[in-house]
């Protein structure tokens, strides 16, 4: 999913439009604020941002994610009609990868939009990938989804109890391995990356202040996943 | 096994993406049962694998035991490429010569249209909000020269140059990059000659925005 973040209603549109073309999924903010709501609860692949915004600056905004360990890998198409130098640096310190011109021209953003989502970080396994992997991939993803979220809502809720009592940290370590295998077996890539980058064996109180931040959005893509393969055509199962 | 999803969703058609439209009733949609099993329960990933006969993938990896300071680190800054980013920004904005004359470069509005299937309903709910956003900004503009807001005056007349130029109304985009500078220096009295020099060119960018309008249909 694209946020798109710009808050001239023109501009909003015109992007929309050209995504919709695309065929990616998007949500839209008007404000730094609403960007930061998206970025903490969705699971947001790349991040298309005006560089002026009614409440902060696009560096702010920048600043703010990328000191958000389990959002600073998402990547930042940035888009305005005015940057210097120190303004590209700072946003490329912040995780910028790219700055597109305004006013848009349809042909440059299609193909600025399309190399940025390459850097994206992989979410899903692909469906071809699946089959091979599990004969049966088609008619069992749906529960296998349901389970591992789940076991990822059992996690969250063991993370949260630490918070009173002191962690059993053995306990934590095979929680966490019991739901990294779980959430692999069903292709959630992006979900595996958050866990082996985000956790440390320790149990420190960071390690689960940042993968329980990562599991809101995580169970957000979860809960997108089966509600999508339960309303799409069932696979043929492969082989 | 059942469960409880959402009716109103979508599924993208780029592979491994979603799309979740706004909540609506649900649907109780019936699970299919994995060959040989009820799944009762909420089984480890070993449980998972041995449902097809496969063994689960080896511990890849065992999870840092390193404290972490501030999460990641961050990669150096590729100053070539950020100088190349920034380049783009040096250069004006190129107009022709016929669009020098006009209020509305018409090419933009033209590109605009293939954007969409209905084409001309999308500019024309484009220019609509063009109008409508242009006149609130006017006014805030007006409100910020009368108090001798330089801020305000930068932001709005940057608003105004942002949206100006993605429609393609070219002479309303540059006044609003003049303004923007002339807000950004505190310069109130270039600043009010700007205004009503913009004031002035908006009426012709309205009466030209629905001449390309009535033009598009009649050559439909």
């Amino acid at each position: 999913m694209i946020l798109i973040i710009e808050d001239d209603l023109v501009t909003c549109h015109i992007i929309t439009a050209l995504l919709k073309r695309m065929r990616f999924s998007y949500c839209e903010a008007h404000t730094g604020a609403e960007a930061l709501e998206h970025l903490r609860t969705r699971p947001i692949d790349l991040v298309i941002a005006d560089m002026m915004l009614p409440d902060m600056n696009g560096l702010e905004l920048l600043e703010m994610k990328h000191s958000m360990p389990h959002l600073a890998d998402i990547p930042v198409l940035c888009c305005t009609s005015k940057a210097d130098i120190e303004t590209v640096e700072a946003a490329m310190g912040f995780g910028a990868i790219d700055f597109v011109k305004k006013p848009i021209v349809v042909q440059t953003f299609t193909s600025r939009i399309n190399r940025a989502m390459e850097r994206a970080p992989t979410r899903w396994e692909s469906w071809r990938e699946m089959s091979k992997r599990l004969p049966f991939y088609s008619r069992t993803i749906q529960p296998m989804l349901v389970i591992a979220q789940q076991m990822l809502r059992e996690l969250d809720e063991a993370l949260a109890a630490t918070e009173n009592v002191s962690p059993n940290v053995a306990e934590l370590n095979a929680l966490v391995m019991r739901v990294r295998g779980a959430v692999f077996n069903v292709g959630a890539l992006r979900t595996v990356h958050q866990l082996d980058r985000l956790w440390t064996e320790t149990a420190d109180k960071q390690a689960i202040e940042y993968l329980r931040a990562a599991l809101v959005i995580e169970l957000a893509a979860f809960d997108e996943a089966i509600a999508a393969r339960a309303t799409s055509e069932p696979m043929q199962a492969a082989g | 096994m059942e469960c409880w999803i959402p009716a109103s969703v979508k599924a993208d058609r780029t592979e491994g993406t979603f799309d979740m439209a706004p909540s609506g009733a649900g649907v109780r949609a019936p699970l299919p049962n994995p060959p040989g099993d009820d799944l009762g329960g909420v089984p480890n990933a070993n449980t998972i694998f041995s449902l097809f006969g496969k063994k689960p993938p080896p511990a890849e990896r065992s999870f840092s035991s390193a404290p972490r300071s501030n999460g990641l680190s961050t990669p150096p800054v590729d100053k070539q490429l950020a100088a190349q980013l920034a380049a783009q920004f040096d250069s004006p904005a190129s107009v022709t010569d016929e669009t020098d004359r006009r209020s509305v470069d018409l090419s933009v509005l033209n590109m605009l249209r293939s954007l969409h299937d209905d084409g001309d309903s999308f500019v024309n709910g484009l220019v609509s909000t063009y109008l409508t956003d242009t006149v609130t900004r006017l006014t805030a503009l007006r409100h910020a020269l009368n108090t001798r807001d330089a801020k305000e005056v930068a932001q709005a007349a940057h608003a105004i140059k942002g949206s100006s130029a993605n429609l393609g109304v070219v002479r309303m985009a540059d006044l609003g990059g003049a303004l923007q500078g002339a807000g950004e220096q505190g310069d109130f009295g270039d600043a009010a000659l700007l205004f009503a020099e913009m004031e002035e060119e908006f009426s012709h960018a309205q009466a030209s925005l629905a001449e390309a309008a009535t033009r598009r249909y009649s050559a439909a």
